[in-house]
């Protein structure tokens, strides 16, 4: 991605040929995500060990992270 | 057959997601995601119908392989909105404001699963938790980390970081959709970036700078973080 960007910053690829095969991907984007969250049922029992460590300490760490992102770009 | 069950499962994938999206109004899509309807209607019928899961895994890998495309794509409206007039003058300020979203995301997760007392793996999986999966799986790999159980995760804390946004934003007075969109790509990354260009195509822009940049900066934090030995 950082490769493209910058190929695309610099005009190697002009933007309207980029951005015509871009489109689709974008669209449907959450769909692309669907599969993963799904086989998330795997690691069921696994979770159920050490999962609320895990889930709680991203959780927390998360709502910090999307508050001070927030304001410091406000 | 097996051609058939692929086709049937990858058919009901985008089958359920393009009928959710139809049927959900746009008012509600903020608190009940058609992504996650859909994904949460296919869990529904892989129990109830006792379906494999090796069956699922295989057909869906046709629309997974679409990731990590879609992420690449994802470089055209950055390069975009980067070399935009009115984003020229917060151009240092965003490369400056996501180190420390970085830094934020990547310290407060590691601190507080040691401080719940979690094993060296599960601190491992929280660590690249604002990363999207594409550039988090590869990470994890290469340190021989738990890079499945973090896929999970990271998928779990996007669905997470939207659902709880249109709160936080409420409570916290964050209203811009610059500072919507940053937030929600830095926090809940690719689900995150999709949520806000259905809000608006800048904050989209904004929530791509956010994942991109999060996505590199925490990769670096990271490697510098286990070849120290801090996680």
């Amino acid at each position: 991605m950082v490769l493209f960007f910058l190929i695309l910053i610099f005009g190697w690829i002009p933007f309207d040929q980029a951005e015509e095969s871009s489109v689709f991907f974008r669209r449907n984007l959450t769909l692309f995500f669907i599969p993963a969250g799904v086989l998330g049922l795997k690691y069921f029992s696994l979770l159920k060990e050490q999962g609320l460590a895990l889930v709680v300490s991203a959780c927390l760490s998360s709502v910090i992270l999307m508050v001070v992102s927030g304001k410091m770009m406000r | 057959m097996i051609v058939w069950k692929e086709l049937f499962w990858v058919t009901s994938t985008i089958g359920l997601f393009t009928l959710f999206r139809k049927i959900i109004p746009t008012r509600i899509t903020r608190f009940i995601h058609p992504g996650v309807a859909t994904m949460l209607t296919l869990i529904g019928i892989l129990l109830i119908f006792n379906v494999p899961l090796d069956e699922y895994e295989k057909a869906s890998r046709w629309i997974s392989v679409f990731l990590g495309p879609a992420v690449v794509a994802l470089a055209v409206p950055l390069a975009r909105y980067w070399l935009m007039p009115e984003f020229s003058r917060i151009r240092k300020k965003i490369l400056f404001i996501s180190l420390i979203s970085s830094f934020v995301g990547l310290s407060t997760g590691v601190f507080l699963a040691r401080l719940m007392g979690a094993s060296r793996e599960v601190v491992m999986a929280v660590a690249p938790k604002s990363i999207t999966s594409p550039i988090a799986i590869p990470l994890l790999e290469r340190f021989q980390g738990p890079s499945e159980l973090s896929a999970v995760l990271i998928f779990f804390i996007g669905v997470f970081g939207v659902m709880i946004a249109p709160f936080l934003f409420h409570i916290f007075k964050i209203e811009s959709d610059i500072a919507q969109g940053y937030a929600l790509g830095s926090a809940a990354h690719g689900l995150g970036t999709a949520v806000s260009f259905e809000k608006s195509e800048k904050s989209g822009a904004m929530a791509t700078l956010g994942l991109g940049l999060m996505g590199v900066w925490t990769s670096l934090l990271f490697s510098i973080a286990m070849v120290l030995g801090a996680i």
